[in-house]
């Protein structure tokens, strides 16, 4: 199995070549969106695994982006971490409610880090060639859906 | 002191440190981005340096028993298999873009906590020469999440503006009132932003014995219905929570009691500019305007 693929959709660049280090590290291979408009080509393009979302970006913000992707069938299903430098408080129950798998806040360890990608990608497994997959975080069940051909 | 100008400091003191309470959250935030790949750098580093001292130690060894003339296979084979495993390419060009990326976080991290301390501090109850072009960069770094979202900063500021008297505190507050409401004007007028970002643009100049400032946005324009009563107290079409009417009036109520004056021109739909004009001398022109 090759390296899997995250999406990080973040305003700033030096984010970015920071936590590509540390996932570089454990074999994840790491692209860069950095606004919300990009963010979605990126992921029709690419077909992450999984995508790292910041909540403060330009051109709609990651609420915005949550959004667009539930609307896209083929992207709907990946799951999506925010990591955000914004408050938790505000955050972490709308994030969750709009979407995502996990909410993380900056500086997060790049040890949490890991873990949570981990659990997130084991509660949905790559899926095996024409299938694709959906997770539902709140009841953590994974249902996998055959696409017929 | 006279009642108006106490009830006036009062306002102010709450006006600022609502703007500043506001922007609390922004501030925390522009902290915390540095300080993740500041960690994330620190760590990777720390990786590549157990990897390099592991090159470097076999390497000397290597290098002790070649001077002796007795370099075994083993020690050579030890630092191959070393080279081997070690992406060597991958870390010399990575390890000098985290060290740079480290201090650029670092710096980003120094400036936002200077910007702020200025900001916080208090100038005390006299006027100091002052000067507005430091002041002005020092509060776009201190609000920049208020505005990062939505626009890009552009600045024009002539260089070797006089120093002016003024009440630092009472003038910072007044450009981050007019850079907060540019802001807000922009996000108002670009609505989720995939049609992208809008401008602020900030210009110092200076010319017969004044400062101007111009503060100058791209957002909607104040609708013409209401600019007639934007400076009036409490006057505001911001939602609850966004603004409490009192930052327009008490920029007007600062720019007078500094001896200068402000007025606004806009277009409804192409923006608006806020222009500031302080005196140099402020002493002359009182001696100069009275009979």
């Amino acid at each position: 199995m090759g390296a899997r693929t995250i999406l990080l959709i973040e305003d700033d660049l030096n984010v970015y070549h920071g936590i590509r280090r540390r996932l570089s590290a454990n074999d994840y291979e790491t692209h860069y969106a950095p606004d919300a408009v990009a963010s979605i080509s990126q992921a029709r393009q690419l077909r992450p695994d999984l995508i790292l979302l910041d909540l403060g970006l330009p051109a709609g913000d990651g609420f915005v982006v949550m959004e667009r992707l539930k609307q896209i069938p083929e992207l709907s299903t990946i799951p999506v971490i925010v990591l955000s430098g914004r408050d938790r408080t505000a955050n972490e129950v709308r994030s969750l409610r709009s979407g995502a798998a996990a909410f993380l806040q900056k500086p997060v360890s790049g040890d949490l880090l890991l873990r949570t990608i981990e659990r997130c990608l084991s509660k949905s497994p790559r899926p095996a060639e024409g299938s694709t997959y959906s997770v539902n975080p709140e009841a953590e069940t994974v249902q996998t859906f055959t696409l017929g051909r | 002191m006279a009642t108006q100008t106490v009830m006036d400091e009062q306002i102010s003191q709450t006006q600022k440190l609502e703007v500043i309470g506001q922007l609390a959250a922004g501030i925390a935030h522009e902290i915390n981005t540095p300080i993740q790949y500041v960690s994330d750098n620190m760590v990777f580093l720390r990786e590549s340096w157990s990897v390099i001292d592991q090159i470097v130690t076999v390497a000397a060894r290597v290098h002790d028993e070649w001077r002796v003339g007795s370099l075994s296979t083993g020690s050579r084979d030890d630092l191959a298999r070393c080279f081997a495993s070690a992406d060597v390419d991958y870390l010399a060009n990575e390890i000098p873009r985290a060290i740079d990326e480290t201090f650029e976080g670092a710096r980003q991290v120094a400036k936002i906590v200077g910007a702020m301390n200025e900001f916080a501090h208090p100038a005390g109850a006299h006027k100091a020469l002052c000067d507005l072009n430091h002041a002005i960069e020092n509060t776009i770094a201190f609000s920049r999440n208020a505005w990062k979202y939505v626009a890009r900063m552009e600045t024009s500021l002539e260089p070797n503006l006089p120093l002016v008297p003024c009440r630092l505190d009472q003038i910072n507050q007044v450009t981050l009132n007019l850079i907060v409401n540019a802001a807000h004007a922009i996000s108002d007028a670009i609505g989720d932003g995939s049609g992208g970002l809008g401008t602020i643009r900030i210009e110092t100049e200076s010319a017969d014995g004044w400062v101007t400032l111009r503060f100058k946005d791209t957002g909607s324009g104040i609708p013409e219905a209401v600019r007639s009563r934007i400076f009036e107290p409490t006057f505001t079409t911001k939602p609850l929570g966004k603004g409490t009417g009192q930052g327009l009036f008490l920029a007007r109520v600062i720019v007078e009691q500094h001896g200068g004056d402000i007025h606004f021109e806009s277009e409804t739909g192409k923006g608006t500019t806020f222009f500031i004009r302080l005196p140099i001398n402020p002493e002359a022109d009182i001696a100069k305007a009275a009979p």
